[in-house]
C-alpha cells in the first residue's frame, strides 16, 4: 500500500504542473496557447542572419550587428517567451559619422529589431536615433554572405510624435550588405 | 541490509518525485490581483465579477438590502437612493490580510456638481462592512489636494451617521467618525526614460494617478468584536460608464458586468452612426482607402449624443501615415482615419501608430472622457481572394488596464510595430482580413490592453458587433443590434 502510495505520488506530480508549451517558428499563432509558450528558433535559422553585416562604397558604410536573445520576454512578468533578435548600427557619410547606437539594447530600448518570417526573411523595425524617427521593413538573405535592407514608413496615424520634428530619417533605406 | 535498501529506495523515490515537482513545474503568472508587494503601493482596478469572486457578495443588491439600518430620524436617504456604477470597481489592500472595494454611485434624485459619492466595501473583524463616503471637490488651485473634505455620511452596518454642522440641500446625513486624509499614489513606468528608476511625475513617467482615502483608528467598538488598531481606507472611484448604473432595489436585474461594457459601448456607436456629420465622413473614409492618401477626422460629441468631426488632415499622395500635432488643450471624442494600399500592403486592422496615437492623446488628456471615446478605422481589406473593405472601432473598458498597456508598449511606436510582427501575433498587410482579424483581437486580449474592439459594416454603419476572445482561445462576435 505504501509503494502503491509513493508511486502514484510521484507519477501525479509529472501531471499536476503546469509546463510551457514549446512552439517551432513555422506555428502559427491560431495554434499557440495564450500564455506559457516558448516559441523557439528549433530549426536554428537565425544562425545564418546574426552576425555582422556592412555595406561600404567609398566612404560611406552602414553596418548592422545582430545578436539573438534566446527565451526572451516582454514585459518581465510576461510568460510568452521567443527567440529574439536584436541589433546596433552604424552609419558613416563620407567619412563623417550619421548615426550609430553603440550597444544592443532589447525592448524597450531597441534600436533595430527583427523578426522571423522565413528562414531567409525577416521584418525589421528600425530607429534612427538622431532623428527618433522609425521605419518598418525587411532584411533578406541573397546566399550565405549577401542580404539586402529595404525601409518604408509604417501607416497610422502618429499624434505629437518624433515624426513632427522637421528631421530626415538619416539612415538608408535600401542597401545590399555583407555579411562580415 | 536489504530492507534497509528497500528503505531508501522508498524515500529516494518519493524525494525525486518532489524535485521533479518543483522543477518541471513552470512559475505560475501571480496573479497581481492576489499579490501581497502592491500593499497599499498599487490600486487595482478590478473588474466587477472579480470582486464577487473575492468578496463572496454574488448579489450586491441583497447584501446592501440584508443591512441593518439605523432607525435615525437624521437619515433622509437610505443606500436605495443611489444607483451603482459598476463597470469600474477600485480594489485597495489595506494590509496583508484585508481588502478594500469601492464604487461610484449617484444620487437617483440629484446631482450636485463637485460631490462624488462612493460605495465603500472593506474587511473588518473578518467581516464585510459598508459606507457610504462623500467627496467634495477642493476648489481652491493652490491646495495640493483634490477634495475639500471627504465624509462617511452613511453606514448600513450599525455605526451611528454623527450630524455635523455641514447641511447639503438633500439632507444627506453627516458625520462618521474621525478625519480621512487623501493620498495622490503615482503609478511609475519604470520604462524607456524613466528606466533609471526615477519617477519625475510626467506624462511618460507616470501612467496613472489614484487618490486613496485613509483613516487611522481602532474600529473594534464599531462593528463589536475585537479592537482592531490599523487604516480603514479605499480607492476613490471617479466612476466608470456613462449609463451603466443600475439600481440596487432592482434584483431582478442582470447585472452582469460585461454585459454592461457591450450595452454601452453599442450605445455610444448607434449615436455615432446617428450622427449625420459621422456618416458622411466615415464614407468619405471607406471610399478614400482605395485612393493614396491617409485622412483623418476628430471631433466631439455633444450633450444630446450628436457628433461633428470639423477637423481633417490629410497626407501627402501615396505617403503612407500621417503626422499630427494635437494641441494639449484639444477635448476629442472621436478619432477616424482611413489606411490605403501604396503597393506594400495595407493593415485591415488598427495599425501599431493607430494604438500609440491613441495612448498620446490619453496621456496628454485630449480624450474627454475615457469611457465615452471611440476611434475608427477603415481599410481596404488584407490579401485574401475576397477581402473587402474593413471598419473596426476601438473603446477603453478598462483605463487601468489600457494605461499600463501603453506604459509598456505604446510610448513609441517602433515598440509595437516590432510587437505586431513578432512570431506569436503576425498581425501583417500580407493576410486575410479574417486572420488579421483574429490576432488583432488576441493580441489586446492577451496584453490586457483594456480596450475593445468592435467591427463595423461598411455597408451599413449602424450596424456593429464586439469582437472577444472566449475562453478557449477563440473568437467570437457579439451584435450590438
Amino acid at each position: 500500500m505504501k509503494k502503491i502510495l509513493i508511486l502514484t505520488l510521484t507519477i501525479s506530480s509529472f501531471f499536476a504542473c503546469k509546463a510551457q508549451t514549446i512552439y517551432g517558428f513555422d506555428t502559427e499563432p491560431e495554434a499557440m496557447e495564450a500564455n506559457n509558450i516558448y516559441i523557439k528558433d528549433t530549426n536554428n535559422d537565425h544562425d545564418l542572419i546574426v552576425g555582422t553585416w556592412r555595406w561600404e562604397d567609398s566612404n560611406n558604410s552602414f553596418e548592422i550587428t545582430l545578436q539573438e536573445f534566446e527565451m526572451y520576454n516582454y514585459p518581465d512578468t510576461s510568460t510568452r517567451y521567443y527567440d529574439a533578435i536584436f541589433g546596433k548600427y552604424k552609419y558613416i557619410v563620407d567619412g563623417d559619422l550619421i548615426s550609430e547606437t553603440t550597444t544592443i539594447e532589447s525592448l524597450p530600448n531597441f534600436s533595430i529589431g527583427l523578426n522571423h518570417s522565413t528562414s531567409t526573411l525577416y521584418s525589421v523595425v528600425i530607429e534612427d536615433v538622431v532623428s527618433g524617427k522609425s521605419m518598418i521593413g525587411e532584411f533578406e538573405i541573397i546566399s550565405s554572405n549577401t542580404g539586402t535592407l529595404n525601409l518604408w514608413r509604417s501607416e497610422g496615424i502618429r499624434v505629437n510624435s518624433p515624426d513632427d520634428n522637421g528631421i530626415d530619417f538619416s539612415l538608408p533605406m535600401s542597401v545590399t550588405l555583407t555579411k562580415q | 541490509m536489504k530492507q534497509k535498501i528497500k528503505t531508501y529506495l522508498k524515500y529516494g523515490l518519493f524525494l525525486f518525485g518532489i524535485v521533479i515537482f518543483i522543477y518541471s513545474c513552470q512559475k505560475d503568472d501571480i496573479d497581481n490581483y492576489e499579490n501581497s508587494s502592491h500593499i497599499k503601493v498599487n490600486p487595482y482596478n478590478v473588474s466587477f465579477s472579480k470582486f464577487k469572486e473575492h468578496t463572496k457578495i454574488t448579489n450586491l443588491s441583497s447584501y446592501l438590502k440584508s443591512k441593518t439600518s439605523q432607525s435615525d430620524a437624521r437619515v433622509d436617504v437610505t443606500f436605495n437612493d443611489f444607483l451603482i456604477d459598476t463597470t469600474t470597481v477600485n480594489h485597495y489592500l489595506l494590509d496583508s490580510e484585508r481588502s478594500s472595494f469601492s464604487f461610484k454611485i449617484i444620487l437617483k434624485d440629484s446631482v450636485v456638481d463637485g460631490e462624488t459619492y462612493n460605495l465603500f466595501i472593506r474587511e473588518r473583524d473578518n467581516q464585510w462592512v459598508s459606507s457610504i463616503m462623500l467627496f467634495v471637490e477642493d476648489n481652491d488651485t493652490s491646495n495640493n489636494t483634490r477634495f475639500s473634505h471627504i465624509e462617511e455620511v452613511y453606514t448600513l452596518d450599525g455605526i451611528h451617521a454623527r450630524q455635523s454642522n455641514h447641511h447639503h440641500n438633500n439632507s444627506v446625513a453627516r458625520g462618521g467618525g474621525g478625519t480621512w486624509s487623501e493620498t495622490n499614489i503615482y503609478h511609475c513606468t519604470n520604462t524607456g526614460e524613466c528606466s533609471s528608476g526615477v519617477c519625475d511625475l510626467c506624462y511618460r513617467c507616470v501612467s496613472t494617478v489614484s487618490i486613496s482615502f485613509t483613516q487611522q483608528g481602532d474600529f473594534g467598538d464599531d462593528v463589536g468584536g475585537s479592537s482592531d488598531n490599523g487604516i480603514d481606507g479605499g480607492m476613490y472611484n471617479g466612476g466608470g460608464g456613462a449609463g451603466s448604473y443600475y439600481d440596487p432595489n432592482d434584483s431582478n436585474t442582470n447585472h452582469n458586468e460585461e454585459e454592461e461594457d457591450v450595452i454601452t459601448d453599442c450605445n455610444l456607436l448607434e449615436n455615432l452612426s446617428a450622427s449625420p456629420d459621422f456618416a458622411n465622413k466615415m464614407q468619405e473614409l471607406i471610399n478614400n482607402t482605395s485612393g493614396n492618401t491617409e485622412i483623418t477626422y476628430f471631433g466631439n460629441t455633444d450633450e444630446n449624443g450628436t457628433t461633428s468631426l470639423p477637423i481633417r488632415v490629410e497626407s501627402e499622395e501615396g505617403v503612407r501615415g500621417i503626422d499630427i500635432g494635437v494641441n494639449s488643450t484639444e477635448q476629442i471624442d472621436v478619432f477616424m482615419h482611413n489606411h490605403f494600399n501604396n503597393g506594400q500592403g495595407s493593415l485591415s486592422v488598427f495599425s501599431g501608430s493607430d494604438l500609440f496615437t491613441l495612448y498620446q492623446l490619453y496621456l496628454n488628456g485630449n480624450i474627454t472622457d475615457v469611457d465615452n471615446y471611440v476611434m475608427l478605422v477603415a481599410t481596404p481589406g488584407g490579401s485574401g481572394a475576397n477581402d473587402e473593405e474593413t471598419v473596426y472601432a476601438i473603446t477603453i473598458n478598462n483605463e487601468s488596464s489600457f494605461s499600463q498597456f501603453g506604459a509598456n508598449f505604446l510610448h513609441e511606436y517602433n515598440l509595437i510595430d516590432l510587437i505586431y510582427d513578432s512570431k506569436g501575433n503576425k498581425i501583417s498587410p500580407n493576410i486575410s482580413n479574417s486572420l488579421n482579424e483574429e490576432r488583432f483581437t488576441k493580441l489586446l486580449n492577451t496584453f490586457n490592453s483594456g480596450l475593445t474592439i468592435f467591427k463595423g459594416d461598411k455597408d451599413d454603419l449602424s450596424n456593429w458587433s464586439k469582437l472577444k476572445v472566449t475562453q478557449s482561445n477563440n473568437i467570437t462576435n457579439k451584435d450590438c443590434n
